[in-house]
């Protein structure tokens, strides 16, 4: 299991606006309580973090899966051939 | 006087897919994105849009688009690309997929379009916008 699939147990303690802010949008959102302050916080996180850091984490999740699926050791070559193909595959659905 | 600065920049589904794969071959993708792309405008058309939904999981590409909005700016356009342009860019040579890149491109008026597929070049021998590697793209931002 990856850290992102982790979850650690914290107590949080908020103001109480704060809460009834959070609260209220959760309602709005139609969202757990919990998965709108988890995603709350990774978004305060992103925002210190530097682009760079961004889109590492998101290769690090994307080699990880090409490496699962026996992808990732694939040749340049092989990788812009398969994009030109998946290329043309879309144009077929967008425009028949 | 057009400039990379200045002017919207679009990036092939290449340079993201590369970037993130960390590619030994084209490591100016890696640079580009990664570090360049604050100092870029950037313009996705929905083609682009659409094959990295393809190539990407929904978390993935929330990641992608959680980092692009650090660009200068960045344009997402989901209109479908002009048909007659299609045509006509067809007519001159290039297999639908690019000439619907090049009618998106050519409709949203923009100059220049970073690219590792070469086709384009031989393809597109009149087109109204650059292809640069991102390489080339690197050296022109300095």
């Amino acid at each position: 299991m990856s850290n992102a699939e982790q979850t650690v147990q914290v107590t949080l303690s908020l103001p109480k606006d704060i809460y009834e802010r959070v609260a209220r949008a959760a309602v709005g959102e139609r969202r757990q309580l919990e998965d709108l302050l988890n995603a709350l916080v990774a978004e305060g996180l992103d925002a210190h973090a530097t682009v760079r850091e961004l889109f590492e984490r998101v290769s690090e999740q994307y080699r990880a899966r090409l490496t699962g699926e026996g992808k990732l050791d694939q040749s340049a070559d092989g990788v812009l051939q398969e994009l030109r193909t998946l290329r043309e595959q879309i144009v077929r659905e967008l425009y028949p | 006087m057009n400039s990379i600065r200045s002017d919207s920049v679009a990036l092939d589904t290449n340079v993201f897919v590369f970037a993130l794969r960390k590619e030994a071959t084209y490591p100016a993708c890696e640079t580009l994105l990664f570090d360049k792309l604050s100092e870029l405008h950037v313009y996705i058309p929905l083609q682009i849009f659409v094959e990295l939904q393809r190539n990407l999981t929904n978390d993935e590409m929330r990641g992608v688009l959680r980092a692009l909005v650090r660009a200068k700016t960045v344009t997402w356009d989901y209109v479908p690309a002009p048909a007659e342009r299609i045509a006509r860019w067809e007519q001159q040579g290039a297999k639908k997929g690019d000439a619907v890149i090049a009618a998106h491109l050519e409709a949203a008026k923009i100059h220049y379009f970073v690219s590792e597929n070469r086709h384009f070049l031989t393809e597109l021998l009149a087109s109204p916008f650059q292809v640069l590697t991102s390489e080339e793209a690197i050296q022109l931002l300095r």
